[in-house]
């Protein structure tokens, strides 16, 4: 029914969806927070590039700062279908996980 | 706090990044990074921060970041059709032109990318082993200057012994036999080798624990051709294999790929030590005297080379012969020159690398020199698409993209080229190289730096005769950037005539020594001379054989086609280093040993060869006392400090007390490859020799002869077809790596002077055009077509005498170096500067008088009509 995403994609959509500010900063720290990654900003632009360009989230300018030498953020939000997709996504694990029998998880 | 507001990231990143970034996302990507920059300052200090900043800006950039205004010609679909078009109309208007321009450069390339595939290949040896620098061969070094790489049997297990440094040791010692199993005879090379064999190296296990299968006695490594020429298709795996001679049998128990072309070490077979004779045991009497080991360590990385041969003197002092403890140390070979050091080809291959960049250096200079000589031609396309509104970008980017059509045509061509070439210069040169997948890292590498050169060179060419042209000028048909890129082209033809005088003197040279070595007087006479293998493994009945063969060998004596015969146990060109320590009985001077590599022969070796004797007699098998007699080399007669025979009494080390009297002396004669010296030699006679048979045929008699030999071989009852090999030819084999080095190196400097000539050829036959109408005004006013000649050429002239004289010294320095290798070399004639100057100076000369003899010669009407 939905777009398919990757992993990276679904952490930032996730990270999208809870967090206030959403740019690439924030996005990247938080993940670093999150996973223990390191993640560079481009790489974080590039994603919400690409999601934005899937319609799960959707963008604005936002206010600037002497921190950024005056230039702007760009403020990403989640989409109504953005929210659906990572719905569907949890769903989908979730179902995945009830079927692993009991024995097999206590075992690793 | 204060002072971090004052940081800033590096200028030239972030000015790059405003330059760059589409003004949709330079806000966003700016800012971000900024930010980022700022807080990371703060957490990680200004120097980790500033490094990041600088891989994000670049990380940033991608296709739809970029700011599309500064890639106008790009979008321009429409102009990029006309660029091609009159790319095209350019090419096919001066065909021959472009023709040498593609055809140099491909050339240029494939020898390039030949000569970069041998270089690595020669230098890829043996790097298959992971801890390859961290592995040593052991040899003994002496204080009278040299050194050996043989050591003996005991001394490399009681130095794993005693020296915590030394984390695995394997001695390796090869021998053959026919190994059998379900009457299936084969003849296999075994080697007997220390379980340390399995830590030092590594030669990928195909079944079964190369270490277990080394550590117990009975048990057998095979290489997958030998598991294959045994049991076919089977599987070897637990099989019993019996090895005829031996009459001894093991149980396989592992199987691993053959060792590599690559790899210094080959074998057939691993045998564990435990399984070895007797007299291999390191308890032997003997065995500290005896040196003819191979033995290899592999050293705790944590220690140097240098450290532990420090630390071995005191083993030297502690388990060395007397006579040795002073003058001998354990010397350490580095695995990672083995290669190099038995063949001797280090500055071969060096030269070969220089060689393969030189022809890329030429090609590129044609290339750019042709670049900007079709450049100024066009300078009145030039001026009218000016006129038209192109940019000066828009015209660069136009010349820029076509020579780079050019460029990746010829590359293509060049690729293909080799790609064919290969299986030619690998049968032709005994190579074993190939542009396989595993390659293409190491050849990205290589185009990369390919590419960046010529297109480097072309965009300066191109922007050197654009800044130069104006388009009122250009329209007019005024050439105002001539004389500017003439000044550069004149440098690029002088670095091309230098470079290919170096390349040809430095193949002169080469093939020079490789020359004097072959045409060396031996002192020995290989012509006419077989060597036949009578290993009695050879044959089913040994004992039966060995009791014929004295028969046979009398037989073949009586025949008229055979002028004489020998056996031995080996022969110029095929020895194997094995000397051991002498004591002269003198009076007076009991203490000292000398060391003599020892051979062991029988009765009319020397007569078979040719050898002169200087003193005394040759050994006779009537002679009951011969059995200890010996006969010396004179070098080993001058070592010993002796000039007679009077009663001249030698002792073996570790031979007992037997007296072994000298009762002849011949003259020096070669036995190994002339890279060395001669070395002091001892002959011993025994009668029981017959490992090989020498065989000397009377001069035209040779196939007859040989008719025989087979008759008899077939009564012999062997496992084998007949075999021979003639000793002259055995003995120029040692330099046929030196001699196809210098195969490839002349062929490839043929080919960088072919090149630069048909470089030197584009760039006369460019500008005299140019000149043309200046030639046409010269001839109405009346010059004869000689002095045109002549005032056409003096500068291409000039610019070849100055080339050749750069030359001289890179030449002179460059072949000493190369000599200083051979004991036994050439010394450098100015016959060579001469000669290979003269070369390089008639081609161009050739080159120069045709293109300006046909100029000087045409109609002056003709140009003085054409209106540019």
């Amino acid at each position: 029914m939905n777009a398919r995403i990757g992993n990276l994609e679904e952490s930032v959509l996730l990270i999208a969806l809870y967090l206030d500010e959403v740019y690439g900063v924030s996005v990247g720290e938080e993940y670093t927070l999150q996973t223990g990654q390191d993640i560079s900003i481009p790489a974080i632009h590039t994603v919400l590039r690409r999601l934005e360009e899937k319609g799960l989230l959707k963008s604005k300018m936002g206010e600037s700062s002497p921190e950024r030498g005056g230039r702007s953020k760009r403020l990403y939000d989640a989409t109504p279908y953005g929210l659906q997709v990572a719905r569907a996504m949890k769903k989908e694990r979730i179902t995945m996980w009830s079927k692993i029998p009991a024995l097999k998880v206590t075992q690793s | 706090m204060k002072k971090e507001k004052h940081i800033k990231p590096p200028k030239w990143a972030d000015d790059f990044l405003t330059w760059i970034c589409a003004p949709r996302y330079i806000d966003e990507i700016q800012g971000d990074l900024y930010e980022g920059f700022h807080r990371r300052c703060a957490k990680r200090g200004p120097h980790r921060a500033r490094v990041l900043f600088v891989m994000e800006v670049f990380r940033s950039i991608s296709f739809e970041t970029i700011d599309r205004s500064l890639i106008p010609s790009f979008t321009s679909k429409l102009m990029l059709g006309n660029y091609l078009k009159s790319g095209w109309r350019n090419f096919v208007k001066y065909k021959s032109y472009s023709l040498i321009n593609l055809f140099g450069l491909s050339l240029g390339f494939c020898s390039a990318l030949l000569l970069y595939l041998i270089v690595r290949y020669e230098n890829s040896f043996d790097d298959f082993h992971k801890n390859r620098a961290q592995v040593y061969r052991v040899g003994n070094k002496f204080s009278s200057g040299g050194y050996d790489d043989r050591v003996v049997v005991p001394q490399v297990p009681l130095m794993d012994q005693e020296y915590v440094d030394i984390v695995a040791s394997s001695r390796f010692f090869p021998q053959s036999d026919i190994m059998s199993i379900d009457q299936k005879f084969v003849r296999t090379g075994y080697t007997f080798v220390d379980p340390g064999f399995a830590d030092i190296f590594d030669f990928k296990v195909i079944h079964g624990d190369i270490k277990r299968a080394l550590s117990a006695p009975g048990q057998i490594v095979l290489t997958e051709k030998a598991a294959a020429g045994l049991f076919g298709d089977g599987n070897p795996m637990g099989k019993t294999v019996s090895l005829i001679n031996e009459k001894s049998q093991y149980v396989v128990a592992a199987v691993v790929i053959d060792p590599p072309s690559n790899s210094t070490i080959q074998f057939e077979a691993l045998v564990p030590w435990s399984s070895a004779p007797k007299w291999l045991e390191i308890d032997q009497v003997g065995n500290w005297y005896n040196t003819f080991m191979e033995a290899y360590v592999l050293i705790d990385p944590r220690t140097s080379k240098d450290d532990l041969e420090i630390k071995l003197v005191e083993f030297v002092n502690a388990h060395f012969l007397e006579d040795r403890k002073a003058s001998w140390r354990v010397l350490l070979l580095p695995m990672e020159d083995e290669h190099f050091r038995l063949t001797g080809n280090k500055q071969t291959i060096a030269i070969l690398a220089i060689m393969g960049s030189a022809i890329l250096l030429i090609s590129c200079i044609n290339f750019a020199n042709l670049s900007i000589a079709q450049t100024l031609r066009r300078t009145r396309e030039i001026g009218v698409r000016r006129v038209l509104g192109s940019l000066k970008q828009q015209v660069a980017v136009q010349f820029v993209s076509e020579s780079a059509i050019a460029f990746a045509l010829s590359l293509f061509l060049g690729f293909s080229m080799a790609y064919f070439a290969i299986p030619f210069v690998n049968t032709f040169y005994d190579f074993n190289i190939s542009i396989g997948l595993s390659s293409v890292k190491s050849l990205l590498f290589f185009l990369g730096g390919a590419c960046l050169l010529l297109i480097l060179c072309s965009t300066f060419g191109t922007a050197t005769a654009l800044t130069n042209v104006k388009p009122v000028n250009a329209l007019k048909g005024i050439f105002g950037g001539a004389g500017r890129g003439e000044s550069l082209r004149r440098v690029l033809l002088t670095v091309q005539i230098t470079t290919s005088v170096i390349l040809l003197a430095g193949t002169i040279v080469v093939w020079q020594q490789t020359d004097y070595m072959k045409s060396q007087d031996l002192k020995f006479s290989g012509s006419n001379v077989v060597i036949v293998d009578m290993w009695s493994e050879l044959f089913r009945d040994s004992e039966k054989a060995r009791q014929r063969l004295s028969t046979i060998r009398d037989e073949l004596k009586r025949e008229s086609a055979i002028k004489s015969v020998s056996f031995t146990s080996s022969s110029p060109g095929e020895y194997n280093e094995n000397y051991n320590g002498f004591q002269p009985v003198d009076v007076g001077s009991s203490d000292k040993w000398v060391s003599l590599r020892q051979l062991s022969i029988g009765e009319g070796y020397f007569e078979t060869m040719r050898i002169p004797l200087a003193m005394g007699r040759d050994f006779s098998e009537d002679i009951q006392s011969d059995s200890t007699a010996v006969i010396l080399n004179e070098t080993a007669m001058r070592e010993l400090g002796w000039n007679d025979l009077n009663n001249r009494v030698l002792l073996e080390g570790g031979g007992g007390n037997v007296r072994l009297h000298v009762i002849g002396v011949v003259k020096d004669y070669f036995y190994q490859s002339l890279k060395q010296p001669i070395q002091p030699l001892i002959h011993t006679y025994s009668p029981e020799v017959k490992q090989r048979l020498a065989v000397q045929f009377r001069p035209g008699q040779v196939q007859d002869g040989l008719k025989i030999l087979e008759k008899k071989w077939q009564q012999l009852d062997a496992f084998e077809a007949f075999n021979y090999r003639f000793v002259d030819k055995t003995f120029e084999s040692l330099y046929k790596e030196q001699e196809r080095l210098g195969a490839a190196s002349s062929l490839f400097s043929a080919v960088a002077i072919v090149i630069a000539c048909l470089g030197l050829l584009s760039i006369m036959a460019y500008s005299i055009r140019l000149r043309r109408k200046e030639v046409g005004i010269r001839k109405v006013l009346g010059a004869t077509v000689r002095s045109v000649m002549f005032s056409l050429s003096r500068q291409y002239v000039l610019i070849a005498v100055i080339g050749f004289l750069l030359a001289c010294p890179i030449v002179y320095f460059l072949m000493t170096a190369f000599l200083h290798d051979f004991a036994y070399r050439i010394t450098l004639s100015p016959f060579v500067f001469i000669i290979s100057g003269v070369v390089v100076f008639m081609l161009s000369f050739m080159v120069v008088c045709a293109i300006a003899g046909q100029a000087a010669s045409e109609n002056p009407v003709q140009a003085l009509k054409e209106d540019s």
